[in-house]
């Protein structure tokens, strides 16, 4: 009986490793990540490069920070991030021969861009003083300087000073959504907090996703919601208002080992929706 | 004279238990903990079961469990992929815990010696101790690369939530089975060996089978907590929804696909109860786990 269960096991063992070699030939050596269904990042990216379908091959990465861990540890990864919260550990790709830099997104020949949105109930903002204070301060000079240091400004040049206000209001506010912006979001509320002397402790910051945070402004469990994406009109249509607060790229990274300097659209495109599944079909030589 | 003594000593006392204001302040709080245990334990249920019905109603129980297709922006929801996922990474992490584990419990048991033991037994309380998402994070940053190096592919794949998890297990398997082992009564190891048996055959052919129930439950236990292993495994399984064809392919687990897309969720959406009923069916694996322990518990005794 014990025989034959092991028996069975190296069988069953065998047969893995076997189906192992087999799977990575016809599976080609491109590595690519993607994030969960409901990120704008996700959303954005598809929309851009013209996917309809993701392929079901790509690993699903839970948020911007487990997708880059994932890229710098593998040599044939590929995957995309916002472009402001990329760091050494990887490689930007140039997209049809433009590099990922601010004056290229304004100047609209990087094509990999989208909005920064926040959105919140115009009622909500009326009773909310905290809350228009700090859409003021993210329109001013300071804030849109802020907005530049990672990300793209486009009312930089005009943005008025900000004015300080003679007593700091005490209401809280909840800010919800995409986790693309929560990082942009923290700076933005960090430096409101110092220039306004509102205290830290009144602004919360919780990064959900972009459909979340819309879902939550619209039903009042937070008071300003964050999109990573142009927010949609069956969002608009529940009584939000949204905001423009800053352009972003969408930055393709791949390992620092991978030699790959330029990928088109349509590269994108065949690689996502698995037509291309070899580097070496894209002419990258490891 | 003797007898009358503790007659009166006995009476005492059961005057002592019927009076005592304490004894029955003591015995409300502790009805009120069993109510407040079994309380919270039926309203988990029930909230599960109720959220969670809408998606079985609209989508159909047979195809909920057995449809490969996960696409919740069409309104697809199929949990098949899923269920496979979570038994494969079960069953890499059961492979791999289990041997070593036991082999190591048995070591700890009957090979140590002291002051290695010494050293020994706390780092595995060490190990049960460590957060779920640290090993998480050292499979994505270790185990990860070093799969996608050597085997190929992408590295974030069955096998590589296997040796995490097979890691993780190791723990509960070790402690419960070294208890197992030590529970034998000293005279099965002393007959066999009286008997000329050597010291390995005295204990994995005496002393291992009379522990059995033991390290089935252990190893029982571990399959619990792997299936219902989350942060660790969202990290490092790839979560793709399809079939996989090989150890070097990514899959998504039952726990992974909750937390994947609970924040995305709109409450009260089709979407949302799928979630809760993707909890659901793991809610259930997790009983039949339970019953199975209680089971082996049963035909031990």
């Amino acid at each position: 009986m014990k025989k034959i269960l092991v028996a069975i096991l190296s069988i069953a063992m065998a047969c893995g490793i076997g189906f192992a070699a087999m799977g990575c030939s016809e599976k080609g050596d491109i590595a690519k990540y993607t994030r969960e269904e409901g990120s704008g990042t996700r959303d954005a990216f598809m929309e851009l490069a013209g996917i309809e379908t993701m392929s079901d091959e790509a690993a699903v990465s839970q948020g911007t920070d487990a997708l880059m861990t994932a890229v710098a540890g593998n040599k044939k990864a590929i995957g995309y991030v916002s472009l402001g919260s990329v760091n050494s550990t990887v490689k930007k790709v140039k997209i049809e021969n433009v590099e990922a830099t601010a004056e290229n997104i304004i100047a609209g020949t990087y094509k990999l861009s989208r909005p920064f949105n926040v959105a919140y109930k115009q009622a909500t903002l009326d009773s909310n003083e905290t809350l228009q204070e700090l859409m003021e301060f993210i329109y001013s000079k300071e804030g849109q300087t802020i907005v530049s240091e990672d990300y793209v400004s486009e009312t930089l040049e005009t943005a008025p000073a900000y004015t300080v206000p003679e007593t700091a209001p005490t209401a809280s506010v909840k800010i919800s959504g995409s986790t693309s912006v929560t990082p942009l979001m923290e700076k933005l509320v960090e430096a409101f907090c110092e220039a306004s002397g509102v205290a830290a402790s009144k602004i919360e910051i919780n990064g959900n996703g972009s459909g979340a945070g819309m879902t939550d402004a619209a039903s009042g469990t937070s008071d300003l919601g964050m999109a990573s994406r142009a927010v949609k009109d069956s969002e608009l249509a529940q009584g939000l208002t949204a905001k423009e607060i800053a352009l972003d790229g969408i930055a393709i990274i791949v390992n620092t080992a991978n030699p790959v300097e330029n990928l088109t659209l349509a590269n994108l495109k065949a690689i996502y929706t698995d037509e291309v599944k070899s580097w070496s079909d894209l002419g990258v030589q490891f | 004279m003797e007898q009358a003594n503790s007659c009166g000593a006995a009476e005492a006392i059961q005057k002592k238990v019927r009076t005592d204001p304490k004894e029955l302040i003591m015995k409300v709080v502790f009805v009120i903990s069993a109510v407040v245990f079994i309380a919270a334990v039926l309203t988990i249920c029930l909230f599960i079961f109720v959220r969670a019905y809408p998606a079985f109603r609209e989508v159909g129980l047979f195809k909920f469990l057995f449809s490969s297709v996960w696409q919740p922006s069409q309104g697809k929801y199929g949990i098949g992929v899923m269920i496979v996922g979570s038994c494969y990474i079960t069953a890499g992490a059961l492979i791999i815990g289990v041997p070593i584990g036991f082999l190591t419990a048995v070591f700890m048991a009957r090979y140590c010696p002291k002051p290695l033991y010494k050293v020994m037994k706390p780092m595995t309380n060490i190990l049960a101790g460590i957060p779920s998402i640290v090993y998480g994070y050292f499979g994505l940053k270790v185990i990860v690369p070093f799969i996608s190096e050597n085997f190929g592919g992408y590295g974030n794949s069955i096998l590589a939530a296997s040796v995490v998890l097979g890691i993780m297990i190791l723990p509960t398997i070790i402690s419960v089975s070294e208890n197992a082992i030590r529970a034998v009564p000293k005279s099965y190891f002393e007959g066999a060996v009286a008997l000329g048996a050597t010291k390995e055959r005295a204990i994995f052919r005496t002393e291992v089978p009379a522990a059995k129930s033991g390290i089935m439950t252990s190893i029982i236990l571990g399959l619990g907590r792997v299936i219902g292993e989350t942060m660790a495994v969202v990290m490092i399984c790839g979560n793709q929804v399809r079939f996989p064809t090989s150890v070097l392919d990514g899959v998504r687990t039952l726990t992974a696909n909750v937390v994947l897309e609970m924040s995305y969720v709109e409450s009260g959406s089709v979407h949302e109860s799928a979630l809760i009923a993707t909890a659901a069916v793991l809610f259930v694996f997790i009983l039949i786990i339970t019953l199975l322990v209680a089971l082996i518990r049963k035909k031990a005794k």
